[in-house]
């Protein structure tokens, strides 16, 4: 912990990162957003949880022209700063990484974007239906939206 | 035609029930108070009643449906005849007889083990896990309750009739101003506070655990019987132990209010209790019972037999 | 006024229940049963199981998944029996009012004597509207 109090972990993220971060957005002192491709993702997350030893927020996931965002939010505590990790998922093929295997507490946030969004997340532990009703009809996503 | 009299209105089953819903106002008053709130008014209890006459009754699809019906019956007839039992022998000495303190014992369990029985009749698994603990609970307290009558028994030289026992300490002392006359009190407060079901030994019906415990399918007019047997334990126990420890009430004069005052300080001690203590599990209760007071119970009969 | 339902009026047993709620109004309601509003003078009560209640409070838009459950309970309430909705969720769906879990508001699935608006409202609100209540009951 002493170690990760002593650097600044956006100019550490920056350094280690330089050629896998297509956009980096410092929205306010505190606030930042980089962008990545879905495929770097766990190399990210392992060296930003288990290296500087951030804490874990949340997953946020949200419909866009794009394709399907997913933004992942880790805090900085000590800093009081929270870094954000957008991916973007193509419409046709929306699968992704898990990393419930690096992060236990990511599970459930996965399990509900997967049921709400259509999103695959491989090799996700406990892949099962979280909170929609027990009648709901099964191909229908309710966050989709459908043009 | 007087029995009749005596089992139905006073001292039987009217009189009891208006004390004993006093009594029941007077405990929410006094811990409403302990808690800085204002309490309900003094007629609550009758208007709780009469409100649950007037709901349906509904009896669980699955359910035993005779025994669901007639377990509060049971329970409150029983009480009823406690009340009238004790009475009569504080009012007309000559009417009690030779073990009506062994029959008040064994009508007094009848209420606990119908609860035991309406709780398993109800086809849910709540009430069946309070039934379950209440059933601990009594196979616990019993015991040590009976330990503890036993003393002003040996302390009278044998004598089995409460007419007898009370004649008995109004001439030569009080049981309670005796070493184990005073142990054997301390273990009939506290089986007592367990035998009314009131923290800390409500585990059978913890709110907040198993939502009614065995009264969870009761509603409208058995449950009004339910409720109402509680209320009327609260008038009768103390009664008992007052009976048995304090000498009863003698009616005349200035003792009256003694009398009184002894039934009052014997509420004031349960509510205090009640209102102080957390709730102690099903297997800490029974850990309780078994260890400190069976063995409290048991000194105080030796010491009985010592003549202390 | 008839006994019965002066008796009713006057010892009022409350049985909450949530059905998909944020839990604001839920603590709302916890408030109204604290000293500071005590509603024990009164002789409102807040009973566990629902074979005890008079009043059933219910709060939350009603989720698909609750449904059924909600049905449920209320067949399993003896009658008579009032229902209140707390907040601005069961009276009308408030801010999830277009969302994709609703089952629609309270009173399309069980009848509803009292609605008390509000995100969340006040104890002063609840209290005023069991006041209400208890007028058009009286009746």
């Amino acid at each position: 912990m002493e170690q990760a109090g002593q650097i600044d972990p956006i100019k550490d993220l920056k350094k280690t990162f330089q050629d896998k971060i297509l956009e980096f957005f410092e929205k306010s002192e505190t606030r930042y957003y980089i962008l990545i491709k879905p495929e770097d993702l766990l190399e990210f997350v392992d060296h930003i949880f288990n290296k500087l030893k951030a804490r874990y927020q949340i997953i946020s996931a949200m419909d866009t022209p794009k394709g399907i965002e997913i933004i992942y939010h880790f805090a900085f505590d000590k800093f009081g700063k929270v870094v954000s990790f957008r991916t973007i998922l193509p419409h046709e093929n929306t699968e992704i990484e898990s990393i419930a295997p690096i992060i236990t507490g990511a599970q459930w946030i996965e399990r509900e974007i997967a049921e709400i969004i259509n999103v695959k997340f491989r090799n996700h532990p406990d892949p099962r239906k979280l909170i929609l009703a027990d009648d709901w009809p099964k191909e229908v996503f309710p966050y989709r939206r459908n043009k | 035609m007087n029995e009749i009299f005596q089992f139905l209105i006073f001292p039987g089953a009217l009189f009891t029930m208006v004390v004993g819903c006093i009594a029941s106002w007077v405990d929410r008053k006094v811990t409403a108070l302990v808690q800085w709130r204002v309490g309900p008014p003094l007629l609550q209890p009758f208007w709780d009643i009469l409100k649950l006459l007037g709901k349906e009754t509904m009896v669980p699809r699955g359910a035993a449906q005779w025994t669901f019906l007639l377990s509060p019956m049971i329970g409150f007839s029983s009480v009823i005849l406690v009340s009238t039992l004790l009475w009569r022998s504080l009012l007309f000495p000559q009417t009690s007889y030779v073990g009506d303190l062994i029959v008040v014992i064994y009508l007094l369990t009848i209420p606990s083990l119908c609860l035991v029985v309406g709780g398993a009749a109800s086809a849910n698994p709540l009430s069946s896990l309070g039934a379950s603990r209440e059933m601990k609970m009594i196979l616990s307290y019993e015991l040590p309750f009976i330990l503890a009558l036993f003393v002003p028994v040996i302390q009278s030289n044998g004598a089995i009739r409460l007419g007898h026992l009370v004649n008995f300490q109004q001439e030569s002392g009080l049981a309670i101003f005796s070493v184990s006359g005073f142990l054997a009190f301390l273990v009939a407060i506290i089986t007592m506070q367990a035998k009314l079901g009131l923290v800390p030994f409500d585990a059978p019906e913890a709110e907040t655990e198993i939502i009614a415990g065995p009264y969870t399918e009761y509603s409208g007019p058995p449950l009004a019987l339910f409720k109402l047997t509680g209320w009327m334990l609260l008038f009768v126990l103390p009664v008992f132990v007052m009976i048995l420890f304090m000498g009863g009430i003698m009616f005349s004069g200035i003792h009256i209010l003694w009398g009184i005052l002894k039934y009052v300080l014997l509420l004031v001690i349960i509510i205090v209790i009640r209102n102080t203590n957390p709730r102690l599990r099903i297997d800490q209760a029974m850990r309780f019972f078994w260890g400190k007071v069976f063995v409290i119970s048991l000194i105080a009969v030796i010491l009985a037999f010592l003549g202390l | 006024m008839s006994l019965k339902k002066k008796a009713l009026l006057r010892s009022l047993w409350v049985y909450h229940l949530s059905c998909g709620s944020c839990n604001n109004c839920d603590i709302e309601i916890l408030d109204c049963l604290t000293p500071r509003y005590d509603a024990e003078r009164f002789g409102i009560k807040l009973v566990g199981s629902i074979r005890h209640a008079d009043v059933l409070l219910v709060t939350g838009i009603v989720t698909k998944q609750v449904l059924p459950r909600l049905k449920r309970l209320y067949e399993q309430a003896p009658k008579p029996i009032v229902v209140v909705a707390v907040g601005a969720c069961p009276c009308t769906g408030g801010i999830f009012a277009k969302s994709y879990n609703m089952a629609g508001p309270l009173d399309k699935i069980i009848p509803v004597d009292a609605y008390i608006p509000g995100c969340p409202p006040k104890p002063e609100a609840i209290i005023a509207a069991v006041v209400k209540l208890w007028n058009k009951l009286g009746k």
